[in-house]
Parts: C-alpha cells; structure tokens; sequence
C-alpha cells in the first residue's frame, strides 16, 4: 500500500514540479520518509525544491488523500505535547516539562497558549479491493 | 534528593545549618529541621518582609552488599514554596534565602563524594521498570539531548540510540516507572552527579521503593 501512496506522490510532485524529473535517488529518499510522521522542510529539502514548492506538494497530497494533514503542539521548551488531526483535537491542557535545580519540574499548560506546527503522515487506506470483486 | 558515597566510616550529623536533629533511628536515620528565611520583596507599595519555614531534612546511612559492600548517604529535602505570592494579597519575589539545599549539603557530606548511580539507573532501564522519555547524556566530542514527541520511550522508539546512551553518562533525565504496584509515575535524575527528584510526596514509601532499587543495582 505504501508504493501505491508513493506512485500517487511522485505523480503530484511531477505536476508541481515537473522539470527536472526526480531522480532515483531522491525517490529512494522520499521512500524512506517517517510514514507516520514528516514535515513540510523534509519534502523540501529531499526533492531540493522551495518552500512554498514544497507546501503546494504536500496540500495537494492532502486534498488527493496521499497525505493527512495533522498538528501538534509544543511546550515551551520545544518538546511535541500532544497532536491531532486539528487544533480542535488537542487537548485543553498538556504536560510540559522545565529544568530547576538539575532537575525536572512538571506543569499542566493550556494548549491555547503553546506555539502549534503542521505536520503531514501517509494517508491510511485499506487496499482496494481486488480486481472483479465487489465491495 | 542528593546521593554521596562514602567508605563505611560516615555518621549522622549532630546537627545541620540553622537546625538541629529531631529523630536519631540507630545511628543511621535522621530527622533535621532548619529555619529557613526568606527576603521577600512586595510592590505595589515597594516593602520588605521576611517569611520563616520549618524545614525538613532527612539523612540515611545505607550499606548496600554487593560481592564488597557499597556505602551510600542520602539526604533528602522537600522543596519549600516558590511561589510566595500566596503569603501576601500582592505581588511578591524572593530576593534572597538564609539557607539554600548547598549550604546545607556543605555541612552534611561535605567532602563525601557524589555516587555516581548510572549503573543502577541503566539496569532498571534495561529491566524495562523504567523508561526515559528524554535525556542529556554525553557522547564522544558533545552533550547530547533527546527529547521524544508525546513522551514516547527513548528504548522503545529508538534502540540505536539507547544502546549508544546505555555507554554514556547520563545527565538530567526523565525516566517513568512502569510498576503498577508503585504511585511514582515519573521521577527525574542526574545520575552522575548522584541526584534523584520526584514531583509529589508519596506516604506510602514508594519513592523509597524506587530509590532502593537504584542504589541496590548500582
């Protein structure tokens, strides 16, 4: 199924960006993409286009269903708290975690008040079904 | 919570900074109180006040038997009030401390050195009743830091790179513990430099628990 969704990119990256052709190598790198989670600079900087190239790639993977579109949420510190398929999924509040002493302190922050990034992953699809089968 | 090894020759204080002793349990078991005094400084008029704690300090002999047996002292502190404010209906800072948990230590182990407790802490982690979900740790030519999306396990999700941690020393981490039986559900340590903390009190010793089987595998 993977193969499938990654034949369904290529075909979305030729259109947006259609010369040069995407190398194998690039392909092979594209393959080896965290499925469940990568970034819009992890396109970017695979297939060596722009930024906004690479934002254009991965909306229309969306829309095309090959990429979901998620968000997560990050404590003050950096560390990813939670994530959802929306900012209406994340939780009110997440634990976070901050240095005193040499040591870690917990602290329960509201959501609304913490940076969020977008972030993509393979769609999940069950297969087709098999030629001459009916669902 | 502060770990310091010594040689077998190491006794309770008869007394720490700006405190004395309440409770001796043979010799190796101690109950310390220190006054503590705060500055606090409030706005709104600008003036100067002074807050006093009672505070409670305990220090343990153990002697661990190992194949030649390991001698550890612990002392423990709870972590008096940050947040002043709630003394006064305004707003407050702490502009200085009589006593801090450094003075303190000076007195009680000074010249002790710190036991090192990354070997207890890696058989734990090895044993999966605890797993780290973030890390400083040292490698070859830098300080390394991992901090796992979502709290995930560091051993779980990335084997490589425990393996590589599991030969390092290991700076402040944040380790969860995995036994159902215990109410600690998180504690953070710097095992080299001999020092464990836990965010919340548990009565029922299991903080206890849990630094017995660090030290009892170290």
């Amino acid at each position: 199924m993977r193969m499938r969704l990654l034949e369904e990119l290529f075909q979305i990256i030729s259109t947006i960006v259609p010369a040069p052709k995407m190398s194998e190598k690039e392909a092979e790198m594209l393959s080896r993409l965290n499925p469940d989670k990568f970034y819009i600079e992890n396109v970017r900087s695979i297939l060596n286009v722009s930024y906004a190239a690479a934002v254009r790639i991965c909306e229309t993977a969306v829309r095309q269903g090959v990429f979901e579109r998620r968000i997560e949420v990050l404590c003050p510190d950096g560390a990813v708290a939670a994530s959802a398929e929306s900012e209406g999924g994340l939780p009110e509040t997440v634990r976070c975690w901050h240095e005193e002493g040499g040591l870690l302190e917990r602290e329960e922050l509201p959501t609304r008040t913490l940076e969020k990034i977008v972030f993509y992953r393979l769609h999940e699809r069950p297969d087709s079904v098999p030629y001459g089968q009916t669902a | 919570m502060y770990v310091f090894s010594h040689n077998g020759s190491a006794k309770l204080p008869a007394d720490v900074v700006d405190g004395e002793k309440v409770l001796d349990v043979d010799g190796v078991r101690g109950l310390y109180l220190s006054r503590a005094k705060y500055v606090v400084v409030l706005r709104d008029p600008l003036e100067e006040e002074t807050l006093e704690f009672l505070w409670p300090i305990s220090v343990e002999l153990k002697r661990m038997h190992h194949s030649a047996p390991k001698d550890y002292m612990i002392i423990r502190f709870v972590v008096l009030e940050k947040n002043v404010s709630s003394y006064f209906d305004r707003p407050a800072y702490i502009a200085g401390k009589s006593i801090t948990e450094e003075t303190v230590l000076a007195g009680v182990a000074g010249g002790l050195p710190t036991a090192d407790l990354n070997k207890g802490i890696k058989k734990l982690w090895a044993d999966g009743y605890i797993e780290s979900t973030r890390s400083r740790f040292k490698k070859k030519y830098s300080l390394s830091s991992e901090t796992m999306d979502e709290e995930r396990g560091i051993k779980e999700h990335y084997p490589d790179l425990y393996a590589i941690m599991q030969q390092s020393p290991l700076y402040t981490t944040l380790f969860e513990v995995n036994d159902d039986n215990n109410t600690v559900d998180h504690f953070s340590a710097d095992p080299s430099r001999g020092i464990i903390g836990f965010s919340s009190y548990s009565d029922q010793g299991d903080a206890d628990a849990v630094i017995g089987r660090i030290i009892s595998n170290n």
